[in-house]
């Protein structure tokens, strides 16, 4: 039976077999950390060579139209659907060059009302990429359609490229001004107490000491928001500490908490810690318990009123959309360039239509300022300005991307920080 | 096993370091199993990658330790049966791959027994001969793990010995 097992030892591991366990850690962190933004005007960028295919979905189709003629013109079908608990994902484009991979997706809610214009794609998968991003950039609301775009940077090029989406969020608001019925000048000095390690889920350094208030047992609830709960407010050491309950079983709907006087100064939390605690009040690792602490030194508390921001969402929907797929490659040219840019020095500018990919080297995790200007045969302009950096350990990466699809062929030159560069 | 129980409890603060040194332990099983389930590197590559974020994402909800490679495998396994269902639904499975893979040199009748596991198993057969002759776990840890009755896992597997034309030694079956 020996060699059973030998047999089964000869199969050669990959390079890069490290590298994915790392690749599926990131996208837990990602999922973790992930913030909520409210996605801006709808942009859309394609690249010129995709044509109509005739078999997409005529709503699809209508929808693309009516978001952005020039893309709908150029779309080609890929014709990967997948329906589960009537809710259909449909992959409409998808492209790659050697840097990034965006694909384009519609989520379509043929049963209910699902899918909205607050659409949030929750937790993802994608096959390749070492960092990723998901926005909303366009909704239907006759035929509940959502248009979503995926990046995904630093995957290298690739044939089949997976997509999977296990949840969204939707139903999405914000409550502005939810304010606490209590007077900040009452509020009582207290001690605080260390917090056990590996009770806090985010906002403090390993090794740091985290302090907040003992359990308490006010229930301050707001008028506007009954979701959470003030447990305790105390005063140590020149810092307002605040407790928060959130249900054990909402992980979504968070707040940004504020003090705010009737000028509209307001003061922001100094720390913020997420942790829990059990049903008697131990500290557990959770994340049912919300810490905002604010330093209030000099400040006269009975001027200020304690404030939040909400951030809820109506619905959190799971499920298992997968489609696998081919990436379009898009084919760029080299450029001889280089540029000091003080801390980093740039030698190579790359142009594909997804964007402007500049390689070099030095310490370029400074760099903010970095725009394009794209300057085209027929006199037009198109400022690129949407900046991400691929930086690997010592050489530079970083790319411009394109709002548009850029047109090799139509550039005349490119302005890089206002210099001039021919092609 | 103490260094094993602090990564995973480091890993279980969110810690993706040890998350990392502890699955780095177990991916080349974990990548074997799913190429002979998929046979094929890149989806292989794939359910590394999944079993990585689902355990990393879940790691909290493992309670015995001691459990931690059994709790990996049986996600690996899963994504991969799951993986292989929709596969076979789209497109059908490639057969270059093993003639593409760079073996080292060696016993030649070692290729040709991987090649016999690829082809000629069940994935059901699969699961049952790799956790028992290349995991090493006993009959009754088989049937925990794929949640299958005791006396079927020994028909499976002596089923699939017999396809394997591997002797099968009665010490060995039932030891």
């Amino acid at each position: 039976m020996d060699k059973l097992k030998k047999s089964v030892e000869s199969i050669p591991l990959p390079q890069d077999l490290h590298k994915r366990a790392k690749m599926g850690v990131s996208q837990v962190r990602k999922k973790r950390k992930k913030t909520w933004l409210i996605a801006s005007v709808a942009t859309l960028f394609l690249a010129s060579s995709i044509t109509v295919g005739a078999a997409m979905n005529d709503d699809v189709k209508n929808f693309l139209w009516y978001i952005s003629p020039d893309l709908a013109a150029l779309l080609e079908p890929i014709e990967s659907t997948v329906e589960q608990d009537g809710i259909k994902m449909e992959i409409v484009s998808a492209m790659q060059d050697k840097d990034m991979a965006v694909v384009y997706v519609t989520m379509q809610d043929l049963e209910g009302s699902r899918i909205d214009e607050t659409l949030d794609i929750y937790d993802y998968f994608m096959s390749k990429g070492r960092s990723f991003t998901v926005e909303r950039i366009g909704f239907d609301a006759t035929t509940k359609t959502a248009l979503v775009r995926f990046m995904s940077f630093n995957g290298g090029s690739t044939d089949n490229f997976k997509l999977k989406i296990r949840s969204f969020l939707s139903d999405k608001s914000v409550l502005e001004d939810v304010t606490f019925p209590l007077d900040l000048q009452d509020v009582k000095e207290q001690q605080t107490e260390l917090l056990p390690d590996g009770t806090i889920r985010g906002g403090a350094s390993p090794g740091e000491g985290v302090y907040v208030l003992p359990t308490g047992k006010l229930n301050i609830q707001t008028q506007l928001y009954d979701g959470m709960r003030m447990t305790n407010i105390g005063l140590h050491n020149d810092k307002l500490y605040v407790q928060i309950e959130w249900p054990a079983n909402n992980a979504i709907d968070h707040g940004q908490f504020y003090l705010v006087n009737q000028a509209g100064q307001k003061i922001h939390p100094t720390e913020s810690y997420s942790y829990g605690r059990d049903e008697q009040g131990t500290p557990i690792y959770a994340y049912n318990y919300e810490e905002i602490i604010f330093d209030v030194k000099d400040i006269d508390l009975a001027e200020y009123e304690l404030q939040a921001k909400i951030y809820t969402a109506g619905q959190y929907v799971e499920g298992d959309w997968e489609a696998t797929f081919k990436l379009k490659e898009m084919r760029g040219q080299s450029v001889s360039f280089a540029m000091n840019f003080g801390d980093w020095k740039a030698k190579e500018l790359k142009i594909s239509p997804l964007g402007l990919t500049f390689i070099g080297e030095g310490d370029a995790t400074e760099t903010e300022e970095l725009t394009a200007t794209i300057v085209n045969k027929d006199g037009s302009h198109k400022e690129l300005t949407s900046l991400v950096s691929l930086t690997d350990e010592n050489q530079v990466k970083l790319k411009l991307l394109s709002e548009e699809p850029l047109k090799l062929e139509q550039i005349k030159s490119i302005m890089v920080n206002g210099i001039k560069v021919n092609l | 096993m103490i260094y094993i129980i602090r990564l995973i409890k480091k890993a279980q603060k969110g810690n993706e370091k040890a998350f990392l040194k502890l699955f780095q332990m177990y991916e080349a099983d974990i990548y074997r199993m799913a190429f002979v389930y998929l046979k094929n590197e890149g989806e292989a590559l794939d359910i590394v990658q999944e079993t990585a974020y689902k355990a990393f994402d879940k790691i909290e909800s493992l309670k015995e330790p001691t459990y931690i490679k059994t709790w990996l495998i049986k996600i690996a396994i899963s994504s991969s049966l799951n993986r292989l269902k929709k596969l076979e639904k789209i497109v059908p499975m490639q057969n270059e791959y093993i003639d593409n893979m760079q073996f080292e040199q060696g016993d030649p009748t070692v290729k040709v027994l991987l090649q016999q596991i690829l082809e000629e198993l069940t994935s059901e057969e699969k699961g049952i001969v790799l956790l028992k002759y290349y995991e090493g776990y006993t009959f009754r840890e088989i049937a925990d793990t794929l949640h299958i009755p005791l006396g079927t896992v020994k028909s499976i597997l002596y089923r699939a010995l017999k396809k394997l034309h591997v002797q099968v030694e009665e010490a060995d079956f039932y030891g």
